[in-house]
């Protein structure tokens, strides 16, 4: 499947990858910036403390990036701006320059793997589409100036925020953003909600995805037992969201390995599984059956 | 409660003081001048945002560190970090609240939850002098706590964040600075017997095999500058000194316990031979601390 043209890989017919929602407050000093469903938008969130604000996702490049800094200066006023993103892809990450105000803070995984991959996503995505290209004109690539391993908490005054890493799973830097005290949870693109995950398996630019993990990550994330989770992609919900995108993968990878022991090839079970998968969730955004292929072929891989 | 502590009601004014010297490019220091409780104090400047490193005791103390940095940093954004959070080190740090990003490990937090308030006790009866730089001191908590490691990148220069504890300490911190200068708090000090405040059950986190490997570790860097906790700016040789009076020490308590000597008798040998192989070394009140620290983790 790895040689279907890329433009079909993304669909926006449902709109522009703006960054356009209106910010609303899901839990005190908690607010996010809804998808609204439009591909390659990402739930943004703005988490405001007493003394600091924490920005987690850009949007897709500079421009977006400039509507998220602006929304967030507005919610946060003049208190301290940080930016955390929860994976390096580029609707999640590649507006980072314009906040050249922010502490910029990431886990080391991302970090390496922005410097390795980072160019290599942006050249793909900007042969994705006219818009899409338009969004990632001058897109700059800068490092972080904090970097943690493994795990960091931040008060931004009277207000707990935990950053953990959980990757290889979705992608190797994969972060969610935990709230303890208010049982909020930023899950990345390792939830979306009512879209197909992407296990983004395309040797040789990329094999991180790491499906098993990303299973056992969701279960952990099941048992932190969030009451508000905020997923990448998607309306929010609770830990339900997580349970549902769990049960997926583990379906996904029980009826790829079992149609791989019948003997079938990876071209086969791809052609079994979509219309399958697809049948099975009506309700869920569609369009983009490669993200049931790469994740065959993820679970396949050696 | 009675500490026995070694030096208790001898202290001079532990006052951080003087000019910041450029001790690397970019990295500047704040001498002790081989006063008690006071430490050497860090400060490294990038393009965007400074690095400060230690604060000293209290918050006269931390002030005064404080606006040495702003007059380097000018309008830059402000990290702090500690090598240990122990009165000495870290009791500066209110001054830096909300003014600075301040960064403590985990065990660092830990210390401050367990440990802090006890230190204030103890520390206040160590004379008028050091009692008077704890007055109005208030123990406050980090903007950013880390697990293991972190890394600062301000601009032109970097650094990389580690802990060792337990080893001196439970919370033990080292600084590099791009490869090129250590910031090593209390794991080493120059020309002094390393302070070591082992004083079961007040502050026993000590972990000599752990101290020793992390000095191993810390010479394999080979770094061009080294900034100890204590004393004068040096290089990786005053590292392999401490090593070695470490290692002396567990070597010569693993031999009193196998002789079945007595802490008093094994204390009484090898104070004599420590005196005799570092002739130069002040601060000798920390040689017995030493010897029953790792007597007491022969087992």
């Amino acid at each position: 499947m790895n040689d279907q043209p890329l433009d079909a890989m993304i669909d926006t017919t449902a709109g522009p990858p703006v960054v356009s929602g209106e910010p609303h407050e899901v839990a005190p000093g908690v607010f996010i910036v809804p998808d609204d469903r439009v591909p390659l938008v990402p739930n943004v969130g703005v988490i405001v403390g007493e003394r600091a604000a924490l920005v987690v996702d850009t949007g897709l490049g500079p421009r977006n990036g400039q509507r998220v800094l602006a929304l967030a200066r507005e919610l946060a006023g003049a208190r301290d701006l940080l930016l955390t993103t929860t994976h390096f892809h580029p609707e999640h990450a590649y507006g980072t320059q314009v906040f050249t105000e922010a502490t910029i803070i990431v886990n080391r995984e991302q970090r390496d793997e922005m410097r390795q991959k980072g160019q290599g996503y942006l050249d793909t995505f900007r042969s994705l589409g006219e818009e899409v290209a338009h969004e990632l004109e001058n897109v700059e690539f800068v490092d972080p100036q904090v970097v943690y391993y493994g795990a960091c908490e931040l008060d931004l005054g009277g207000l707990e925020v935990q950053l953990r890493s959980w990757g290889p799973a979705h992608s190797r830097g994969d972060q969610v953003v935990l709230l303890p005290d208010q049982r909020v949870l930023f899950a990345g693109d390792l939830v979306e909600n009512r879209f197909f995950p992407i296990l983004p398996y395309v040797p040789p630019y990329d094999v991180d995805v790491d499906g098993d993990r990303w299973i056992t990550v969701l279960e952990e994330l099941e048992r932190s037992a969030p009451q508000i989770v905020i997923p990448g992609h998607g309306e929010l919900g609770g830990a339900e969201l997580i349970t549902v995108y769990r049960e997926y993968l583990e379906e996904l990878r029980e009826e790829t390995r079992k149609l791989a022991a019948d003997g079938q090839d990876a071209d086969a079970i791809v052609g079994t599984l979509i219309p399958q998968m697809l049948g099975r969730r009506p309700d869920w955004d569609a369009s983009e059956p490669w993200r049931i292929a790469t994740a065959v072929q993820s679970f396949l891989a050696p | 409660m009675s500490t026995g502590l070694p030096g208790a009601g001898t202290f001079a004014a532990p006052l951080v003081s003087g000019e910041p010297v450029e001790v690397a490019d970019r990295v500047f220091v704040l001498p002790d001048r081989r006063v008690p409780l006071v430490p050497n104090v860090g400060i490294v400047l990038g393009d965007r945002a400074a690095l400060v490193i230690d604060t000293g005791i209290g918050p006269r103390n931390g002030d005064f560190v404080l606006r040495q940095a702003r007059r380097l940093a000018g309008q830059r954004r402000i990290f702090l970090a500690l090598t240990q959070l122990d009165p000495g080190h870290g009791f500066g740090a209110q001054a830096f609240k909300g003014k600075a990003t301040i960064l403590y490990s985990a065990a660092q937090r830990q210390r401050l939850r367990d440990e802090a308030q006890s230190y204030v006790e103890t520390f206040a009866q160590f004379g008028s002098e050091v009692a008077g730089e704890l007055d109005g001191l208030e123990l406050v908590d980090a903007d950013l706590v880390f697990d293991e490691r972190l890394e600062l990148q301000l601009g032109g220069v970097g650094a990389q964040l580690t802990t060792w504890g337990p080893a001196h300490n439970a919370d033990n911190q080292t600084v590099l600075i791009d490869d090129r200068v250590l910031f090593g708090g209390d794991l080493f000090e120059t020309r002094m017997f390393p302070v070591l405040p082992y004083f079961p059950p007040f502050d026993n986190h000590f972990d000599g095999d752990r101290w020793i490997a992390a000095l191993d570790a810390l010479i394999a860097l080979d770094v061009e500058c080294v900034v100890p906790g204590h004393g004068e700016v040096t290089d990786v040789a005053q590292i392999n000194a401490v090593r070695e009076y470490l290692d002396f020490m567990r070597e010569r308590t693993r031999q009193a316990r196998r002789a079945e000597l007595a802490l008093a008798e094994a204390t009484e040998a090898i104070e004599e031979q420590a005196l005799a192989r570092w002739p130069g070394w002040d601060e000798p009140q920390w040689i017995q601390p030493a010897i029953r620290a790792f007597y007491e983790h022969h087992h």
